[in-house]
């Protein structure tokens, strides 16, 4: 199993607990501890750590071409000898390496060998934990604790992990049990004079331990004065001006190459559903199931399928962003004006991959760890006009100003923007309010990732959005496609799909009679929220829906339909709540998965809410001239 | 003593106190953040965050919190 990185145990951020909740219940052979060779000294503090699971471990230092650049070279013997641990120097990139590594592992799991944990020995030593650990022992004891599946850990690691406060096992307390090691843990802080707290003293203790066994490992030939590569282009990357105009050039080439990329791709898949779903009709003779397969079914699954090379594009790109440890620079030279919102540099690449499409915008919050931040970067960014909703922005202002098109596309694009930049500042100022977060993260060096590592990752995006969002979009459609050929009549027949006039008599045109009252007074009328309903889907089906009920096949005459029967104010406060009404089905359940129901509902609340607000305004203000 | 945020890129310094809020006192400890630990400051410009390198790693630390962050300087801007 893979984990996710972790620093070390104690409190935890969100992503954090899984990993350690794994490691502490211990249902697995063997620990692949692999750890950055340049940077051994942060390696071994989780390291050590590590061994006090007494499980059997491989330490695994990669990174040896960069080690030897940097003149860095460690003791293995010396290094085994301490931990008691097989130790591997190997570069990822080496076939021979690698082999070595799994016959390492093969011989480990065929005879585990337990470490020899220096940790808690050397702790022990000292008067402090000598005395927490024995009185959180005693305590542990008389309320027999641990559990069945955390028995296998003994009483000192247990009690070590405890002082630690780590999260996961503080969750696993009784009330009373967590009480009585609050006062262990404030008499020890008390005797021994502790200002920072026990949790530190032991971090900073441990940091000791590892510097004396780095004296005796690690040998660091440093070649002063020189710059690495990576260095010298940091000058630029981390320059306050420099460094945001390299930015936007390169989210803008990113998004054009998506465009251009994806574009043939998308039509063509869209192109083989509507061959396969005219097939289907052709071939199948009833036509309620040939309606069913080739309108909800086909068009359903097809829906999402034409968004997978804009998506994995979009993630390719992400990832070489991420890898690469070009992210880590955006986070540092964004951190400035996102800080002026209640958010750090970390909600940045959300936002912009929003633009994309909001479902990778929401997916990739999951480096934030401050949860209060990540619920507002994800609440934010169905407001960032996505490029589904592109299409349908161009068509409307097309129709509703034919002279003025491009000057209305771009106030709509501001002001998506504008409205995410508000949202945040409202929620952290409002509901998502919390401790201002400071940023903390580790930059990485600048490097050149494998292809293997972007196109794997991008992989794992991929089935992960296909999972989760497919069954729902292709739900949704299929739900759509029952409303539209069924009525208060009963079935009306597929045709209801092709014929306006049909459809006038199905469920879904009721709904949007019945919903109508609250839009009237935007001065929309049926077949605009008709459409709306829709857009919900996914927000391109507006315009098909548009069409399909005006009985007009064909962009040019829809134009002209469009114009004549909503008047220029009323078209523009429709285009605005297009732009908010709510997250399409594939955000929302996006949203659902990454925060919970309650804040997916609340995401589609805030949508309506101000979608209808600001179309109230704009039909208001229009009216004064 | 000063604040780390108030410390010119190229200088060294020497951590004499870590304030703040605990969940971040924390993280600073695991990442090697402690007393009388010496950090190079490498980036310091307006509003924005600190770049700092300790142990060969680097780390980007908010200006928030750098501001609770007490150091006394050790060399003032190391020649590159």
């Amino acid at each position: 199993m893979d984990l996710p990185g972790i620093y070390g145990f104690g409190p935890a951020s969100p992503e954090e607990i899984f990993p350690r909740e794994i490691l502490v219940k211990g249902q697995y052979e063997i620990i692949v501890n692999v750890v950055d060779g340049t940077k051994l000294e942060r390696s071994l503090f989780l390291t050590h750590q590590l061994l006090t699971l007494n499980k059997s471990m491989i330490l695994v230092v990669t990174f040896s071409d960069k080690m030897t650049e940097q003149g860095i070279s460690i003791d293995i013997k010396k290094m085994e000898e301490l931990l008691g641990v097989p130790v591997l120097v190997i570069n990822s990139f080496n076939k021979s390496d690698l082999t070595q590594l799994k016959n390492t592992i093969f011989s480990r799991l065929e005879q585990p060998r337990l470490p020899r944990p220096i940790l808690l020995p050397q702790l022990k030593k000292t008067k402090v934990f000598e005395k927490a650990e024995a009185e959180i022992k005693n305590i542990l004891n008389l309320h027999s604790f641990p559990e069945n599946d955390l028995a296998h850990l003994t009483k000192e690691t247990l009690a070590y992990f405890i002082a630690l406060r780590d999260d996961y096992l503080w969750k696993r307390l009784s009330t009373d049990l967590r009480d009585s090691i609050e006062r262990i843990i404030k008499n020890t802080e008390h005797e021994f004079d502790l200002k920072n707290g026990l949790d530190i003293w032991l971090i900073e203790k441990e940091y000791e331990i590892i510097e004396q066994m780095q004296k005796q490992v690690l040998i660091r030939r440093s070649k002063a004065g020189q710059h690495s590569i990576s260095e010298k282009i940091d000058r630029i990357l981390l320059h306050p001006v420099w460094g945001i105009i390299i930015f936007i050039t390169i989210m803008w080439l990113m998004f054009q190459t998506i465009f251009v990329v994806s574009q043939p791709g998308s039509d063509l898949l869209d192109l083989l559903f509507h061959n396969l779903a005219k097939e289907v009709k052709n071939t199948i003779p009833s036509p309620v199931i040939a309606s069913f397969l080739a309108d909800g079914i086909i068009d359903g699954v097809g829906f999402v399928l034409i968004f997978v090379p804009q998506i994995a594009l979009l993630f390719i790109g992400l990832t070489l962003m991420e890898q690469s440890g070009y992210l880590a620079r955006v986070v540092f030279i964004t951190d400035r004006f996102m800080s002026k919102l209640g958010l750090s540099g970390k909600s940045i690449a959300p936002l912009i991959l929003g633009f994309g499409c909001n479902v990778s915008g929401v997916l990739s919050t999951k480096s934030i760890s401050d949860r209060k931040e990540r619920i507002t970067t994800i609440l934010a960014n169905p407001f960032i006009p996505c490029s589904a909703r592109f299409p349908v922005f161009v068509m409307l202002s097309a129709s509703f100003f034919p002279k003025h098109a491009g000057s209305i596309l771009t106030l709509v694009y501001f002001a998506g923007i504008t409205m995410a930049v508000l949202v945040s500042w409202i929620l952290r100022n409002t509901l998502t309010r919390g401790e201002e977060t400071s940023l903390l993260l580790e930059m990485p060096d600048l490097s050149v990732p494998s292809l293997r590592t972007i196109f794997y990752q991008t992989y794992l995006y991929l089935r992960e959005f296909v999972e989760h969002a497919a069954s729902w979009i292709a739900g949704g459609v299929i739900g759509i496609w029952i409303l539209s050929v069924t009525g208060p009549k009963g079935f009306l027949g597929p045709d209801a799909m092709n014929d306006a006039g049909i459809m006038q008599e199905s469920w879904i045109f009721l709904l949007g009679k019945l919903l109508l009252p609250i839009f009237s007074p935007l001065g929309w009328n049926t077949e605009l929220v008709v459409a709306l309903l829709f857009g919900f889907v996914a927000k391109e089906i507006v315009i098909s829906t548009l069409g399909l009920l005006y009985g007009i096949k064909g962009e040019e005459t829809l134009l002209g339909a469009l114009g004549n029967s909503v008047d220029p104010i009323s078209g523009l406060a429709y285009m605005f709540f297009i732009l908010m009404y709510t997250p399409c089905i594939a955000t929302l359940v996006a949203i659902k998965n990454e925060i919970g129901t309650k804040w997916a509902v609340f995401s589609v609340m805030i949508g309506l809410l101000a979608g209808w607000l600001v179309a109230f305004v704009i039909v208001y203000v229009g009216g004064l001239f | 003593m000063s604040v780390l945020a108030e410390i010119k890129p190229r200088s060294q310094v020497l951590i004499n106190e870590i304030n703040g809020d605990s969940f971040s006192k924390r993280r600073l400890a695991q990442m090697g953040m402690r007393k009388n630990k010496t950090l190079v400051v490498l980036e310091n410009v307006g509003k924005g965050p600190i770049l700092v390198e300790i142990d060969h790693s680097k780390l980007v630390i908010g200006r928030k919190l750098a501001e609770k962050i007490i150091v006394r300087q050790v060399t003032p801007n190391k020649a590159r």
